[in-house]
């Protein structure tokens, strides 16, 4: 057993790129569901909007690359967000829920379908765009660092999530504390309360619903950027209940719930994948059980066992309280 | 952890032999079909088509010819980036590629991997008119409608009579589609009784139902009756609720791997061709056969005291409760006889198209749509809504790709929110 | 001064009936057919449009706008009679159900339509309402709190001495008209109101039995539910297009009677949210500190003093969701205080409320009264009606049935039919309710 390997690849998962796209497509759920309540069950279309903002932009239209940042964090996101709240954010909650999903794939099958393959590229996708971002790496892309964890391209979009993840938590922490997280938090708690004290609760939802949409776009662009390509296959919903599941695991309506969420996320994938890939090649689990393309398999199923046990054991997440938990029986 | 071990049995019933794959070779293929002009119908092979690869800079690497199942694959040499030419006179006459500019396609792939490069085919000009095309459309969007009104009606009960958006309901109707498949691959439906396609289809859909009701009696006595009674919000039961579509799909996929299947005994069935449109027996068979149920539902609806049980409950809880209903009774009922149904609409889902791990979840976002469209927590409503977003999507095909028809659906749904926010049947909630 | 006659606004003749009719079930089957209906006929008459992105986009223009005719236009226009002229009389006409305006269609005709109805509608109102509360709009700032001019029991009561106690009648300062105000849930007739007028700096009890409508007039004043017909003024201006998030800013709050407050918030939050006009609202603003932080402790001081008030300062930092229900009561009152509204508009308050706390509450109603504030209360238990009210409004099966002073109310007959069932012939002790 290389039990190395499985450490290495545990620890890339707990500090490594997909834990960075995670946190942040949590943290945008986090300002979504845990500070105003909003059931978004289509993250992953923020983020591909992050993504295909870039890649749109860059590859289809010749924009520069900083041209396409700016329209893959701002400027997609936001026309998403009008669009999936303006019919649903004056409605209960699962009404976004039910347009939000459906939204996801809807854009999945627009995204792939080869009538569109001159702007997204289709289910190939887009690659290439980010050359202008690795120009900048510092590192060298033959090398390997932080310990051996990462080749240099990795490193430096590892680096550049970091410093992005702090920023984020810290302008989440300055929004939460103010007088206007206090409405947004105010709105989950009861919305007609809110608005009986002066509070247009369908604005504040607008932009909570675009603030956690630009996050989740920001950690779609780094994905994006990460493995050079934007492709519909790495939208699809599941991806959307794994920014959920690092969410409810870190605690829901805590700052940095979501980040400690996805570390402990892919930290664990990234642990029971190579656990049972060393085991189905040493031979301890037989062939008939189990063979290589079925543990990719066993992750996801793993995620919805843990996404089961959580929210109905531990709502409150491994480290919330109990007790704050308990006030919601309304 | 009942459900766990409930689970379990139900998977060793299923476990089917999971594809050998090599994983060393670097392959490329694809399969050339005439797409039916008719959707969901099955796509026409097209056998002895040459498709040559070569390299970037033009060295040959070999030519590839389409079998019987109208499928090519050449074993390449290392990964990279590569040509492919589709040699368009060996098509059959009439049948042009989609974009004849499109002969000739590059592709980039990983050593060790395997690719797809798809020749989309365009479709052959029919002497169809659009009048014709129109009522043909029209049928199949009822045929459809029906299904996800089947499959959906349950899922508007269950949130009507508790609240709960139900998202691992899809992965019933794939329990029921799967339930069946299996039997059939037991030989129950086709050699063991033999005789009439019909006759065993309602034997399949009928045990099916039985199965898939009890899988969702089980599913409410072991997971959510215990949820309702700890005081669980509903969001986080919403949450478990993703949870488990996430752990069935997966494990169906585990189980199934990712290819899909037909039901062995009604692959092929000569069309009916009637004056304005054409029609197989099996889609008689399944508009017939759902009519029936869902008449059979709304009389029971209206008619028995369980039924207007239901209906009490799914209007007003507390009101209900405090007249003297057994919610938790209507409760369970809801989610019998919502599993069942979701099961038999997985069959027949299963019959139009094809069965597959992923079929449920699909469907999923369809009834959702007709749901939504016809009022959450309504049982009509959920039958007029599926049975216009089915009518919608078949006919939104002559306008837009086949490919995006579902698009239509879910861009039609927040239009209906625009105008109409409470769905078709659907009513306002009390403040204050 | 005596009652006059409110005005009549024949617009208000809505085919009933039919109205019902179309509502339940005609209405949404005829959506329905109407959507695939259009759908199939546009099929048929761009049929060439197929395969192509431009097809699809126009068909679904076309059916937007199709059905949005169809729905809005010709249905809802015909079941409810002559309600362009409603709209420009201030009285929006929006979805019986869901109390949004209705949709593209409908907005198309109606401006089209308008300048016609005006016309129509000054004949038809004449002198009438539309002079008093359309056509002497004030245009005020609508963040300024209006100014209040302290009261105290004697000037309320002397104020309300010459109205005269019969329902809709007219008061000499109202801070409050509604007219014509009605909702329907499908067929149910929840509130039905000709004319009821508040009077400004007095305390107003509105009682009925359970049902009455009470709540749902609340709704209707507060713009959290939108009236069938009628219209409203607060201050001598319209409020019927002001949407509710809006309506604190006028200096009107009100509070719940399932009471809402933000159980994982602490109380302190709580009441700081209440405080309108908060720099540190808007999103930007908020990420500078310096801009709100001066403000916000203010706001904070205002709040413990008004805790201090309610006895809820040693709650102070707990979670709101901790409270006892009859504490809750109290913050959601405090709550609303901290708006600084001109007009409060109370949900059954004291429900739930210990005795000595309520004695203690009362005081505090009437406090606000002296400070120049107008209140508005439900509530069920007669003595506290007696005790602190200046002026009882009686509603039963959506309608209001009397009116007077406290004293009038026990033995008015209409009241006592409403409690008890016609064919009661005692008056009745309505101060045993409780
Ligand atoms: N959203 C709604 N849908 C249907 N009916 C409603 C709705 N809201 C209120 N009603 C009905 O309107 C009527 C008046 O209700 P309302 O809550 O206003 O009564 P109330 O006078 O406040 O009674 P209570 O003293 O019990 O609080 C009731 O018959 C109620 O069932
Ligand atoms: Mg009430």
């Amino acid at each position: 057993m290389d039990w190395g390997g499985i450490l290495d690849n545990t620890l890339r998962g707990l500090i490594g790129e997909q834990f960075i796209y995670f946190a942040l497509a949590a943290i945008g759920l986090n300002i979504h569901f845990g500070y105003a309540g909003l059931l978004n069950f289509g993250q992953a279309v923020f983020m591909a909007a992050g993504a295909y903002g870039l890649s749109i932009m860059v590859v289809t239209y010749d924009w520069s690359f900083w041209a396409g940042v700016g329209m893959g964090l701002i400027v997609f996101p936001a026309v998403l967000a009008l669009i999936l709240g303006v019919p649903t954010l004056r409605l209960r909650a699962d009404y976004l829920a039910i347009v939000t999903i459906a939204t996801a794939e809807m854009f999945r099958l627009i995204a792939r379908s080869p009538r569109y393959d001159w702007l997204t590229g289709s289910s190939d996708g887009h690659g290439g765009f980010a050359t202008r971002f690795y120009e900048l790496s510092p590192f060298d892309p033959g090398e390997r660092y932080f310990f051996g964890l990462f080749i240099g391209n990795q490193f430096f979009v590892v680096l550049v999530g970091w410093a992005a993840l702090v920023v984020v938590v810290t302008l989440v922490w300055a929004l939460i504390r103010s007088p206007w997280g206090r409405v947004l938090k105010a709105i989950r708690e009861d919305e007609d309360a809110a608005r009986s004290l002066g509070k247009n609760a369908y604005f504040y939802k607008m932009q909570a619903l675009m603030l956690g949409g630009m996050i989740g776009a920001l950690g779609g662009m780094l994905r994006a950027i990460g493995t050079q390509s934007a492709q519909p296959q790495n939208f699809i919903t599941d991806v959307t209940f794994f920014a959920w599941v690092a969410l409810i695991l870190g605690g829901a309506g805590k700052i940095m719930g979501p980040v400690v969420g996805a570390a402990l996320l892919y930290g664990l994938i990234n642990f029971t994948d190579g656990l049972l890939r060393q085991l189905v090649e040493e031979g301890f689990i037989s062939e008939s059980v189990m063979d290589g393309t079925q543990v990719g398999q066993v992750r996801f199923l793993l995620i919805g066992v843990g996404l089961v046990a959580l929210a109905a054991l531990r709502p409150q997440g491994l480290f919330g309280n109990k007790e704050e938990m308990a006030l919601d029986d309304r | 952890m009942g459900t766990l071990v409930v689970l379990g049995a139900l998977l060793t019933l299923w476990t089917a032999p999971a594809g050998a794959q090599d994983d060393n070779e670097t392959v490329v293929g694809g399969t050339i079909r005439i797409r039916a002009a008719e959707p969901d119908k099955e796509n026409t092979p097209v056998e002895g088509v040459e498709i040559t690869i070569s390299t970037i800079d033009g060295t040959e690497v070999g030519t590839a010819v389409t079998d019987e199942t109208g499928a090519w694959r050449l074993v390449l040499p290392d990964g990279g980036e590569y040509i492919a030419e589709l040699d368009q006179s060996t098509l059959p006459e009439g049948v042009p590629l989609r974009d004849p500019e499109r002969a000739t396609l590059d592709f980039n792939i990983n050593a060790g991997s395997s690719r797809n490069v798809l020749f989309p085919l365009g479709e052959i000009v029919g002497p169809e008119s659009d009048t014709i095309q129109i009522v043909q459309l029209t049928i199949d969007g009822i045929k459809l409608g029906m299904i996800i009104a089947m499959s959906a009606i349950g899922l508007s009960l269950i949130y009507g009579t508790t609240g709960l958006v139900n998202f691992a309901h899809g992965e019933m109707v794939t329990f029921g589609a799967m339930t069946a498949y299996i039997l059939s691959q037991y030989g129950l439906l086709g050699g063991l009784i033999g005789g009439d396609f019909a006759i065993q289809l309602i034997i399949a859909g009928l045990l099916t139902f039985v199965l898939a009701a009890v899988a969702g009696g089980l599913f409410n006595e072991l997971v959510w009756k215990r949820l309702r009674k700890r005081g669980a919000s509903l969001i986080s039961m919403l949450v478990v609720s993703i949870g488990f579509s996430i752990m069935f799909r997966y494990i169906m996929l585990f189980q199934f791997g990712g290819r899909v299947r037909r039901y062995r005994d009604y692959q092929i069935q000569d069309t009916i061709d009637l004056k304005y449109f054409s029609i197989t027996p099996k889609d008689i068979f399944i508009i017939v056969f759902s009519t029936i149920i869902l008449i059979g539902v709304g009389l029971a609806l209206q008619r028995t005291r369980i039924g207007k049980a239901m209906r009490a409950v799914a209007d007003n809880r507390d009101l209900a409760e405090s007249s003297g209903i057994d919610v938790e009774k209507v409760i369970r009922t809801v989610w019998i006889a919502g599993g069942g149904l979701a099961g038999i609409g997985g069959v027949l889902f299963g019959l139009t198209e094809t069965v597959g791990w992923e079929m449920g979840f699909r469907l999923l976002l369809l009834m959702f749509a007709g749901v939504t469209l016809g009022g959450l927590g309504t049982a009509y409503g959920a039958l007029l809504g599926s049975l216009v977003v089915g009518v919608f999507i078949q006919t939104s095909t002559l306008f837009i790709p086949t490919d995006m028809k579902n698009v239509g659906a879910l861009l039609i749904l927040a239009v209906i929110l625009l105008i109409r926010p409470q769905g078709l049947l659907g009513r306002a909630e009390r403040i204050g | 001064m005596t009652a006059e006659a409110a005005p009549e606004i024949t617009a208000r003749s809505v085919p009933a009936l039919g109205k019902r009719f179309f509502a339940r079930w005609l209405d949404e089957l005829l959506l329905g057919s109407a959507l695939l209906l259009a759908w199939l006929l546009f099929l048929y008459a761009v049929g060439d449009g197929r395969g192509t992105i431009d097809g699809a986009l126009w068909g679904l223009a076309a059916l937007v706008v199709v059905v949005a005719a169809l729905y809005n236009q010709v249905w809802l226009t015909a079941a409810e009679g002559a309600s362009v002229g409603k709209r420009t009389a201030g009285i929006k006409v929006l979805d019986r159900e869901t109390g949004l305006p209705l949709g593209l269609g409908r907005t198309v005709a109606r401006e089209l339509l308008s300048p016609l109805a005006v016309t129509a509608l000054k004949d038809e109102l004449g002198q009438g309402l539309h002079d008093k509360v359309v056509g002497s709009v004030v245009v005020r700032d609508a963040w300024r709190q209006p100014e209040l001019v302290a009261g105290d029991a004697a000037a309320a009561r002397a104020a309300l001495a010459d109205v005269s106690p019969t329902p809709g009648s007219r008061k000499p300062d109202p801070i409050l008209i509604a007219e014509n105000i009605s909702r329907t849930f499908g067929g149910l007739v929840a509130v039905d109101v000709d004319h009821l007028e508040i009077q400004r700096g007095v305390i107003t009890a509105l009682i009925g039995p359970n049902g009455a409508g009470k709540t749902t007039l609340f709704n209707l004043l507060t713009s959290f539910d939108q009236p069938t017909t009628g219209t409203k003024a607060f201050n001598g201006e319209t409020i019927d297009d002001v949407p509710a998030h809006k309506i604190a800013n006028y200096g009107m709050v009100r509070t719940f009677q399932l009471t809402k407050s933000l159980s994982k918030m602490s109380v302190l939050e709580n009441m700081k949210l209440g405080a309108t006009d908060q720099k540190g609202e808007g999103m930007l603003s908020a990420l500078f500190t310096p801009l709100w932080s001066a403000q916000d402790k203010e706001i904070e001081e205002r709040a413990d003093e008004l805790l201090a008030r309610f006895n809820l300062d040693h709650m102070r930092d707990e979670f709101a969701g901790t409270l006892s229900g009859g504490q809750r009561k109290l913050l959601e009152m405090a709550r609303a205080l901290m708006v600084r509204p001109s007009l409060v508009m109370l949900d059954e308050p004291m429900a739930g409320v210990n005795p000595a706390l309520k004695q203690s509450l009362l005081d505090h109603v009437k406090g606000l009264r002296d400070q120049g504030m107008t209140v508005v209360f439900v509530e069920h238990d007669m003595d506290m009606v007696q005790d602190i009210s200046d002026w009882v409004v009686v509603m039963a099966e959506g309608r209001v049935i009397a009116e007077g002073p406290p004293t009038s109310i026990s033995d008015n007959q209409a009241v006592v039919d409403a409690y008890l069932g016609a064919h009661h012939d005692s008056a009745l002790d309505l101060g045993d309710d409780s």
